[in-house]
């Protein structure tokens, strides 16, 4: 399976790198917004004077970074899973299944592939925000300011303890949206394929799936914590067993 | 080893593309598999590959029905274009090399070479022809047991084409056996000592060309021409 | 070499063997090459290639040495054995097709004597 997420990789290596590339304009933005800003002063909302360009590259470089952070990893997670809604469908996926590995190697090659990226993007996103903030302290803009600013409040969980973490989660809650995709991608080409309202049915069920979980969460620890975060991992195993299950017996090319 | 198809039927909804296809497929042989499109070839290739699930019926390889483990042994050559478009020539062949321990990255660097594909251009680059050489030197650079060819001649010219069907003819051995799936039948004909034909999903025939010429004084393309023109089977 | 692909080709390749021998280009006793190079130079399936050396066997033209390969026979007289036997198959069948045109055994005669003299 090495071998599969090689090239998984690989196939997602543009995107990686934009993400990457954006990633670090935004860094480089915000640490000259901070280098520039003068020493302590104090950001008001609705302040005509604002201190800036400085500040312009605080604000917009910031908002770049919480973007990649967010939208920018979304998106390069999504798009293994994207593409073997591609390559189940169509020619391109050849290449793919020519290979002696077997179903659940190649969804595992894929699921590996976005685990591997939203555990990096958590440590390396919620690393950086870290360190810029304490920047940001040094320079004299505490919590309060930045919080009003550009809406990120680490106070809620300022402990280095509690906001990794707390990202931690938000990346499993959406990995296992990632394997609800997944699970509707690899039904549609089985049961689904070709019959009418195909879309559809899939999307219904997507929708129960995840309100199931919800559901689960909630009659949990109410969406926190330990149990929640079992749920999503048993959500994510369960359906990647079940879509490698179908992949194997019921998908033909 | 023989490649066993035993009563292998594939639907798709209320079509029928494989009806009750029984044939073995034996090593030290080079079979012709013809018949006209839709016929059922394709399919009958890929669910040897383990790329279609059989209705009824089935593909067997050791006595064991193909799965993606048996890909090791079967190599299937698809008519479509599907190497990645960004690799390279020799990307293609490191690809191949990482998946399949037969692969031999030397004849494909010397197949290439012969069929002027320089290593270092992107597929996207490549013309058709370029593209259906290149896929031709990757298959055959592999030392399967077993080798399905769906129309591998497809868009490519003459010299070249020379060029694989002589490739062809040196991995060919008695510890093997090719499958090549072609519309250009007299073109296969001297190559070719047994053929198999396919109409309407159902296997026409299974014979000996040679056998065929002694006997019944008939051509490959006569053959088909006999079966295929007249009533449906 | 084209083929004539409704005649089988393992005859079609032990012919172009024979007449080789017979003219001398093949010499008794030389060493014939190997099926798989026989099928690489004919472009033929390499089992058709065995076929034409199991039906020259037969016949008495070649053998094969244990772990040496296929030889020419080495017979006094093969030569001209082999040479006879084709001159006679193509005498057969061209004087079947001049009949066939309606020519009778004095025209053919007469016909090819005045070809030979051109």
């Amino acid at each position: 399976m090495t071998k599969l997420l090689h090239y998984e990789f690989r196939k997602s290596r543009s995107a990686l790198l934009a993400l990457l590339v954006c990633t670090a304009v935004g860094e480089v933005m915000l640490l000259l917004g901070t280098a520039l800003l003068p020493q302590g002063i104090f950001l008001l909302r609705g302040e005509p004077d604002l201190g800036g360009m400085p500040a312009f590259l605080l604000l917009v470089g910031s908002g770049f970074l919480s973007l990649c952070g967010t939208f920018g990893v979304m998106l390069c997670s999504l798009m293994p899973v994207w593409a073997l809604r591609r390559e189940l469908n169509s020619d391109q996926g050849l290449m793919l299944f020519l290979v002696p590995e077997n179903s659940f190697a190649v969804l595992g090659a894929k699921v590996l592939q976005n685990v591997l990226i939203l555990a990096g993007s958590v440590l390396a996103y919620g690393l950086l925000a870290l360190l810029d903030v304490s920047l940001l302290a040094v320079r004299g803009i505490g919590p309060d300011a930045l919080s009003e600013v550009i809406q990120f409040d680490p106070a809620g969980s300022s402990t280095w303890g509690g906001f990794l973490p707390s990202l931690g989660m938000v990346a499993l809650s959406w990995l296992t949206i990632l394997m609800i995709c997944l699970f509707s991608i690899v039904l549609q080409a089985s049961f689904f394929r070709g019959k009418r309202g195909a879309f559809w049915i899939s999307l219904l069920i997507d929708l129960f799936l995840i309100l199931l979980i919800l559901r689960a969460d909630s009659l949990s620890s109410g969406g926190t914590g330990i149990f929640s975060a079992l749920i999503n991992c048993g959500a994510v195993v369960l359906l990647y067993l079940a879509s490698g299950w179908m992949m194997e017996r019921h998908v033909s090319l | 080893m023989t490649l066993q198809t035993k009563e292998a039927e594939k639907n798709y909804g209320r079509t029928k593309a494989l009806q009750g296809v029984t044939f073995d497929i034996e090593p030290g042989n080079i079979y012709a598999l013809l018949g006209p499109n839709g016929s059922g070839k394709t399919t009958w290739m890929k669910m040897a590959a383990a790329l279609v699930r059989p209705s009824a019926g089935g593909v067997l390889w050791e006595g064991e029905p193909v799965c993606a483990k048996t890909r090791s042994d079967i190599a299937y050559l698809p008519t479509e274009d599907f190497f990645y478009s960004w690799m390279t020539v020799e990307e293609v062949g490191k690809y191949f090399a990482d998946f399949f321990a037969d692969f031999s990255m030397d004849r494909y660097r010397a197949l290439c070479g012969q069929m002027e594909l320089p290593e270092k251009q992107k597929v996207r680059t490549l013309s058709t022809g370029m593209r259906a050489k290149c896929r031709a030197a990757a298959a055959m650079s592999r030392a399967a047991k077993v080798y399905l060819l769906d129309e591998p001649f497809n868009g490519i010219d003459l010299l070249a084409r020379d060029q694989i069907m002589n490739s062809i003819l040196e991995t060919s051995s008695p510890d093997n056996a090719v499958v090549i799936s072609s519309h250009l039948v007299e073109e296969i004909e001297s190559a070719v000592n047994r053929a198999i034909f396919f109409r309407d999903g159902r296997v026409a025939a299974d014979l000996d060309i040679e056998e065929l010429r002694a006997r019944e004084g008939k051509s490959l393309a006569d053959k088909y021409r006999e079966l295929m023109q007249g009533k449906e089977v | 070499m084209n083929f004539d692909t409704s005649i089988p080709i393992y005859l079609q390749v032990g012919n172009d063997l024979k007449g080789k021998i017979a003219s001398g280009q093949i010499q008794p006793g030389e060493k014939l090459p190997s099926g798989r190079e026989l099928a690489q130079q004919y472009q033929i399936n390499p089992n058709t290639a065995a076929r034409v050396y199991q039906v020259l066997e037969q016949e008495g033209i070649c053998e094969t040495r244990r772990g040496l390969g296929t030889y020419v026979v080495e017979e006094i007289g093969m030569q001209q054995k082999v040479r006879e036997e084709m001159a006679r198959d193509l005498t057969r069948s061209f004087l079947e097709r001049m009949r066939a045109l309606g020519l009778s055994g004095e025209e053919i005669g007469k016909i090819l004597k005045e070809e030979e003299n051109r």
